[in-house]
């Protein structure tokens, strides 16, 4: 069997795979929700969902049955090719002193628009979350005892506040790519920015040191809740089914 | 013949994937558990485990450090203390490390990713949803629990509308046990919801790498913080960087660089840097024999460590399997010998199902003063009594106390309601009662030691639990679900036109 042949069958194999598992997910989902629109007080019970499930077996099992398969196939899966995104570390670190006038200008102006696109993505996440917390702090909002239906209310406003800056995020970030792309060209021939040892180690004994007086903190704080019973609060909420918390509710 | 070999070596896992695989199986011990269809109730429960593995898992022997986190604003400033000393201490000695070598959820994501799909690879947007998890922090572990600790109601937002964990750890071990068969009465909408978001978790992570790790956990997103400082974890020697980022192109997970906050320290990018810059943080250098020892000796000193690290592995995994297994910790459904020792005098014989007689319990009243010492008898004979089992900590417990409230005013002449607290942390009970039930008619008391009285009624671990008792002292019904008015009304009513 020749290779080309092998990663075509690998290939056709993957969509089938990938078929499959949509369909079982889709039958779980829609088992699901037919039992609980079933318009019943209490649509939940072994028997009804061991015969929901059970009509829907045959396309929920037939995906690890494939995936099984998949274990027989000969020859190799096709490596990812992927077209390799430029980092913005390997522009960074870059010596720029050694290009000329011209082509430092423009790499230079090339970072000052991506500093204001990612300005710009932070404002509109700051003032994202400001709203969605006014939202959700206000005590007209929180009134009456339905935390469900608070929480709903407060996911219908998150989302337009999380959708804006994403959105523009997604915009900043093809563009930042473009932007990456043309200052390479320029930059790719400068030598490497080299970062001494000494500096090295010194930021090394800075880590150390804060992440020990965090420790002591962290110890200090686990021994002061221990002794005043916070030990206990934790055993009585791990020892007792939440049932709402595993999503029996 | 060689080629089905080379298959299997192929298939074999690596030394990460044993690790994971280890860590999985220490932390869920409790094997008892999944053929019992209950929780482990040992103290080891009072410490947390490093990685995301839900408490009410059978098989779990230690806390969930979010659950807990989110738990914890409600339980008092101690608590707070003790749960954030712990994370900082995981997150200060493991960072993220935790994430790609200790937890079980992440062991799951990846093995799930294994199967043979087309994937979907990291890209500009994949790293832009990276910061969905910091928004997942921010509201559903701290905000939203933190402003219902002030109105002094648990809500564990994030385990209650999001973990994935939960669900299939938790729920769905749970309900397939058929010794759980009440369970079923209490699945709703939340339960449909939960498991929908669980199948579109499992269906994702077969396509995107680690997709709940990456853009939804909150856990991950805490020890990100710490993971620049961390003591153990990758690291990228500065001066020998060149900064040609074949390790960030490598790497599966939205890093920007090796060790940032997205860094799961897996270790894949060691060995392609080629300057060999990335080493490991925080884990003792191999000593080397003399340049000159036997390739022999060499061997056979890596065969001996490898086999002594395998032996105290086993070892230790061995003793907590047996200490779980022995664990006379509290277990739902043991009869006490204090509240179940009435014999009957009448054809029906005493128990914890509906038709039997219900043992009588004798309980400390509990007050906005604390827990009295006298004892009140929890069954009033010729009343319907209703048997209420609660908690401060427990969200649903305090959401439908109103109701209870409100039937015994309104039933006060036929009805008796007994609220019985869990005798752990019973110290909580009596400020809450004094702030919000300062003058109920509801009778107030505290259970004995162990939950006598509530595992004698025949609890199983979850809470709330109400059992509600005819006149006649026999049981008319049980209930393992949180309890609407209506029904409370109807159940009362039904047994008052009886």
């Amino acid at each position: 069997m020749t290779e080309k042949t092998c990663l075509r069958i690998h290939k056709i194999y993957g969509i089938l795979l990938s078929v499959s598992l949509l369909i079982a997910g889709i039958c779980l989902m829609a088992g699901c929700l037919c039992i609980y629109c079933s318009n019943e007080v209490t649509p939940y019970s072994r028997e009804i969902v061991g015969e929901t499930f059970g009509s829907v077996a045959l396309p929920v099992c037939l995906f690890p049955v494939l995936a099984v398969l998949g274990l027989f196939l000969p020859g190799n899966a096709p490596a990812g090719k992927g077209k390799r995104s430029i980092p913005a570390g390997m522009i960074l670190g870059k010596d720029l002193s050694a290009l000329d006038a011209e082509a430092f200008f423009a790499v230079t102006r090339e970072q000052k628009g991506r500093k204001n696109r990612s300005l710009i993505l932070l404002g509109l996440a700051v003032l994202g979350s400001l709203l969605f917390l006014w939202f959700a702090l206000s005590p007209a909002n929180r009134e009456g005892g339905d935390i469900n239906g608070y929480m709903i209310r407060c996911m219908w406003v998150l989302l337009p506040c999380l959708a804006v800056p994403f959105v523009f995020g997604i915009y900043a970030s093809v563009y930042n790519q473009k932007s990456l792309a043309r200052q390479w060209e320029l930059v790719k021939k400068c030598p490497a920015l080299k970062v001494s040892e000494a500096y090295a180690r010194k930021q090394e004994m800075g880590r150390r040191l804060l992440a020990g007086g965090l420790a002591l903190i962290a110890v200090a704080l686990i021994v002061l809740g221990r002794i005043s019973g916070g030990a206990a609060d934790v055993l009585t909420k791990a020892i007792n089914i939440c049932t709402e918390c595993i999503g029996l509710g | 013949m060689k080629k089905v070999f080379t298959k299997l070596k192929s298939l074999l896992p690596t030394k990460r994937k044993l690790i994971q695989l280890y860590f999985a199986l220490l932390f869920n011990a409790n094997a008892k558990g999944f053929g019992e269809g209950t929780i482990f109730r040992g103290s080891t429960k009072s410490l947390c485990i490093p990685g995301l593995n839900c408490y009410s898992c059978p098989g779990a022997i230690g806390a969930c450090p979010l659950g807990s986190l989110q738990g914890s604003f409600s339980a008092g400033k101690s608590t707070v203390f003790y749960v954030f000393g712990i994370l900082m201490l995981f997150g200060l000695a493991l960072g993220r490390t935790i994430c790609g070598w200790l937890c079980p959820f992440g062991l799951i994501q990846e093995l799930l990713f294994k199967i043979k799909t087309p994937k979907v690879k990291k890209s500009p947007v994949t790293r832009l949803l990276s910061y969905l998890k910091y928004v997942i922090l921010a509201f559903f572990v701290f905000l939203v629990p933190i402003l219902y600790a002030f109105k002094d109601t648990p809500l564990p937002a994030f385990c209650k509308y999001i973990c994935p964990a939960g669900t299939l750890e938790g729920g769905i071990s749970l309900l397939s046990n058929k010794l759980n068969e009440s369970y079923f009465a209490m699945l709703g909408p939340l339960f449909t919801w939960k498991f929908l978001l669980l199948v579109s978790f499992v269906v994702g992570c077969v396509f995107v790498f680690r997709l709940f790790c990456r853009f939804f956990c909150p856990l991950g997103a805490l020890y990100g913080f710490f993971n620049r400082i961390s003591f153990v974890g990758v690291k990228v020697d500065a001066p020998k960087c060149t900064n040609c980022d074949l390790c960030v192109h490598k790497c599966k997970m939205d890093i920007k660089k090796v060790g940032d906050a997205e860094c799961i320290s897996c270790g894949e990018c060691v060995d392609v840097c080629p300057t060999g810059a990335i080493s490991w943080k925080g884990v003792p250098k191999k000593k080397s024999l003399p340049e000159d020892a036997a390739a022999g000796d060499k061997k056979k000193a890596k065969f001996i460590t490898r086999c002594v690290s395998a032996v105290l592995m086993i070892a230790l995994l061995a003793g907590v399997f047996v200490y779980a297994w022995n664990d006379t910790g509290d277990q739902p459904g043991d009869v006490s010998s204090e509240a179940g020792s009435e014999e009957s005098s009448s054809s029906i014989p005493y128990g914890n199902q509906v038709g039997e007689l219900c043992y009588q319990g004798e309980l400390f009243a509990v007050d906005g003063n604390g827990v009295s010492e006298t004892a009140i008898d929890v069954i009033e004979e010729g009343k319907i009594t209703v048997i209420n089992f609660w908690g401060t900590w427990c969200t649903p417990c305090v959401n439908e106390l109103p109701y209870f409230d409100r039937i015994a005013t309104e039933y006060e002449g036929s009805v008796s309601v007994a609220a019985i607290h869990t005798n752990m942390v019973a110290n909580t009970a009596s400020g809450y009662i004094a702030q919000h039930y300062p003058d109920s008619k509801i009778r107030f008391a505290c259970d004995g030691a162990g939950e006598a009285y509530y595992n004698t009624l025949g609890g199983r671990g979850t809470y709330p639990y109400t059992v509600v008792v005819d006149e006649n002292g026999v049981i008319a019904a049980v209930f393992v679900q949180a309890l609407e008015y209506e029904e409370l009304q109807e159940i009362v009513e039904t047994l008052l036109a009886d």
